[in-house]
């Protein structure tokens, strides 16, 4: 036998015009009703080029505020007795060496720790 | 306790970050691994995830941020980011991972997204690992049903919480914020 067929009681368009002016919260929760809808949202494309690029000026506007308005030098000393302008031109091997290097001392260590009881899984 | 998405950068990730604010300060465009990954770190201004780095990610951050020119830029990567710190069986699941053929620097990055949390400890795991080393998505993809049932066998016989953990999604740091914004 063919699957039924159950015919919308509102058209698709209709549904898309509700969903459309739902906040944050519902959206949640109707992913929580219908969590077949997550599977379709992870075949979406990722963010564009010009959606990191407004948030690339947003952080560059933050950061030229802090450094008081001032970009940074790539004269500016950097660390391996390099300049920053050096370090950013290196090969990206180089800095991955580089930057191995500089974490082998690291004072912070891999020893397990205890969580909470109550501690909130990500599952 | 927040219940935002939990995400974490693995070494390279986390270092495009941080050259991407670098070059962002310069006055300079960034390549396109760097601005999603900028892109990803600028989600958390906007309540949207939360981000994690591997230890020794945070070593390097520590030795920058004592140049006193690059505080700025390096305060701005701490302010949104937290150190995820292994937990009880970490190194466990770890050595049960590199069994799929993952390397030891990789299999210690996705078992701190599984058995991983903060300084508080009121956290279990990471909801994203996010990574540009293709390898390891492709890895992480066709094992994923082996790897879940031997976590899953794993579970079964370790204490509550740690029996609660979960796998995380592996995926690069564009792909991430979508969903995270959902």
């Amino acid at each position: 036998m063919g699957n039924t067929i159950v015919s919308m009681p509102v058209a698709i368009e209709q549904i898309a015009a509700v969903l459309r002016n739902i906040g944050h919260e519902e959206r949640r929760r109707l992913l929580d009703l219908v969590p077949e809808l997550r599977e379709e949202l992870r075949e979406l494309p990722g963010r564009t080029v010009s959606q990191a690029q407004e948030s690339a000026e947003a952080m560059r506007q933050m950061l030229i505020t802090g450094l008081g308005g001032e970009f940074l030098s790539s004269e500016e000393p950097f660390l391996g007795n390099l300049t920053l302008g050096e370090y950013l031109a290196l090969p990206d091997e180089a800095r991955a060496l580089l930057w191995d290097q500089w974490a082998e001392n690291s004072a912070l260590s891999w020893n397990e720790i205890d969580v909470r009881t109550d501690a909130l899984p990500a599952g | 306790m927040s219940a935002l998405m939990r995400c974490l950068l693995d070494k390279v990730v986390a270092r495009r970050t941080v050259e991407g604010l670098l070059r962002l300060a310069e006055g300079n465009s960034l390549s396109e691994q760097e601005l999603f990954a900028v892109d990803l770190l600028y989600a958390t201004v906007e309540g949207r995830i939360r981000l994690f780095i591997v230890p020794s990610s945070k070593s390097v951050l520590d030795l920058l941020y004592r140049l006193p020119r690059y505080t700025v830029v390096i305060q701005a990567f701490l302010d949104r980011t937290e150190v995820a710190f292994p937990t009880r069986y970490f190194t466990r699941w770890s050595r049960r991972l590199r069994e799929f053929g993952f390397t030891p620097e990789d299999a210690r990055v996705l078992a701190l997204a599984s058995f991983g949390s903060n300084q508080d400890g009121n956290i279990l795991g990471m909801h994203w690992v996010a990574t540009y080393d293709q390898p390891l998505m492709s890895l992480w993809t066709l094992k994923q049903a082996a790897i879940a049932r031997r976590l899953k066998a794993m579970c079964d016989q370790i204490p509550h919480p740690y029996s609660q953990v979960g796998l995380p999604k592996v995926s690069k740091p564009g792909f991430i914020v979508p969903e995270a914004r959902i």
